[in-house]
């Protein structure tokens, strides 16, 4: 449980209370309000009062047991933000046909609070899957986007940030030390892409390069990721042009978005 | 299944009287999500508050990390809130309920099967399930749509307060994409009453003149359309007549789906 947040000086406390009270619902799912009161250590009637507003306001509902869900709304807003910065409209076309050609799960992220952050994805085919990572972050230090992130950072940034990060060991290929990771990056700013050699889950390899020139996130990286036993090195090499081929033509899209 | 009683605000705490502080906040945080970068000034133009009022906010939501200031362009809001918002359970509850009658449906109708949701004036599809067929849809048809050219776009406007519909038509020009798209306000709404009343929407070449599609509305518990379930295909094998006999198995998907999601009939 996350702590509640200090409201120094000229701070609406509560919009904080509320704002604390919506984090903690998604965390939940379904709550009691009876849940809120104890967890957030606030009385029983500011938590009426605030689920009242907030179901006014359309961000949560109510079912017939007494507890409350978050609705839509938060997801319609929450999807302008990568709609903003372009990340959307000028890559979505591109990566589904990277993915309609290649047969494999395209992601797309950016660096944000020190992970990658997924703003979009596309998936090959037929039946929807059952993972949804749009939305969702992981490490930067064993993800091919991560990588690809963390190599567009200038030296000095990087080695801060790499010195931030926790390393958590996830496979026996994870990198885990600072030097070793860092060699890797100076490797992947060379070459212009990286590998996910099974670092975050043995049964997945990656491969990802840079996208430049988004306004506000700078760059974003773009990947493929697929079964160990599909996605091999060898097919890795063979799926790269591709890659960067459909980089090119996102980097295109966006020097049109800007200057439309 | 879950039951809501929650058909308004009325019965619902009533002894409570509304955070206005809180209402403010989320009333900036929507005026964000629509114009951002903005200018405070613009924010206080418009929002009708006070520049102090709107200062006092934005600096609530910078200190909470939902809002940033983007360099001399103004404000905008962040991606935590993009998280957090991709962490509404309804998202994935809806998906989930839909997925297996999608791809039921897929198999009967063997043509593209569309989730849509509505956002601002553009329908998304949010899942699909593809047809076998080698003709396909093409991968790199966008996956926006313009809320007048497509079947579920109809169907969100349909159940809408007649001047509430017209209104959102009249927000921007009604692009014709072809011969068949709807153009005007007063041969849209002509089109949402016949689709009301039939309880589908049809779109015959309007998006596109490779592309029919018919589209159902699935209801929540308060009677609004929140989502479509459409079906699509080229148009020259998704024919009027392939749609009308699959009509009736859609309707069936969209109903079961309405139902789980609380909707009493």
């Amino acid at each position: 449980m996350k702590s509640k947040r200090e409201a120094p000086g000229n701070i609406a406390s509560t919009v904080v209370t509320a704002v604390d009270i919506l984090e903690y619902i998604a965390d939940r799912g379904k709550v009691y309000p009876r849940d809120i009161t104890h967890d957030l250590g606030l009385n029983r009637s500011t938590v009426h009062r605030m689920l009242y507003t907030l179901e006014r306001l359309n961000y949560v509902d109510k079912y017939a047991d007494g507890r409350y869900r978050l609705t839509f709304r938060l997801f319609e807003i929450g999807n302008t933000v990568p709609h903003s910065y372009n990340l959307i409209d000028t890559a979505r076309r591109e990566l589904l046909e990277l993915s309609h050609i290649t047969g494999f799960t395209v992601n797309h992220g950016i660096n944000y609070a020190d992970q990658v952050l997924y703003v979009d994805k596309a998936t090959p085919a037929a039946y929807l899957q059952l993972d949804r990572s749009v939305g969702e972050s992981e490490p930067l230090h064993c993800t091919s986007i991560g990588k690809v992130l963390l190599a567009h950072l200038e030296d000095q940034e990087l080695k801060e940030t790499i010195d931030r990060l926790a390393l958590t060991p996830y496979t026996p290929n994870t990198l885990v030390s600072p030097d070793t990771l860092y060699n890797e990056i100076i490797d992947v700013r060379k070459n212009g892409y990286a590998v996910d050699r099974q670092e975050l889950a043995m049964e997945v390899r990656c491969v990802a390069v840079p996208v430049h020139g988004h306004t506000g996130a700078n760059v974003s990286g773009i990947s493929v990721s697929g079964p160990e036993d599909q996605l091999t090195l060898e097919k890795i090499e063979r799926v790269l042009p591709t890659l960067q081929a459909t980089a090119a033509r996102i980097e295109r899209n966006i020097r049109n978005a800007i200057s439309a | 299944m879950l039951q809501h009683t929650n058909d308004g605000s009325n019965n619902s705490t009533p002894k409570y009287s509304p955070s206005t502080t809180v209402q403010k906040a989320f009333r900036i945080l929507e005026f964000l999500s629509i114009h951002q970068p903005v200018k405070p000034s613009f924010i206080a133009e418009k929002l009708k508050l006070t520049r102090t009022n709107v200062h006092r906010l934005l600096a609530t939501l910078i200190e909470i990390g939902y809002v940033t200031k983007d360099e001399n362009r103004g404000y905008r809001l962040t991606f935590s809130v993009f998280k957090l918002g991709s962490r509404v359970p309804m998202s994935q509850d809806l998906k989930e309920i839909a997925k297996p009658l999608m791809i039921e449906l897929g198999r009967i109708a063997n043509e593209n099967v569309y989730l849509t949701v509505l956002y601002g004036r553009m329908v998304i599809a949010i899942e699909e399930v593809r047809s076998h067929h080698h003709l396909s849809m093409n991968p790199d048809i966008t996956y926006t749509y313009p809320i007048h050219t497509c079947a579920s776009g109809k169907n969100f406007l349909a159940y809408l307060p007649e001047e509430e519909a017209a209104q959102i038509l009249s927000q921007g020009v009604l692009e014709k994409r072809t011969e068949n798209t709807f153009t005007t306000v007063e041969a849209m709404q002509e089109e949402l009453k016949t689709t009301r009343e039939r309880g589908f929407a049809t779109e015959i070449r309007e998006f596109s003149d490779d592309l029919n599609s018919y589209s159902a509305p699935i209801f929540d518990y308060q009677g609004k359309v929140v989502a479509n379930m459409s079906i699509s295909g080229p148009s020259i094998r998704a024919t009027p007549e392939k749609l009308d006999n699959l009509v009736g198995v859609l309707l069936e998907k969209t109903r079961s789906i309405s139902q789980q999601l609380g909707r009493s009939e």
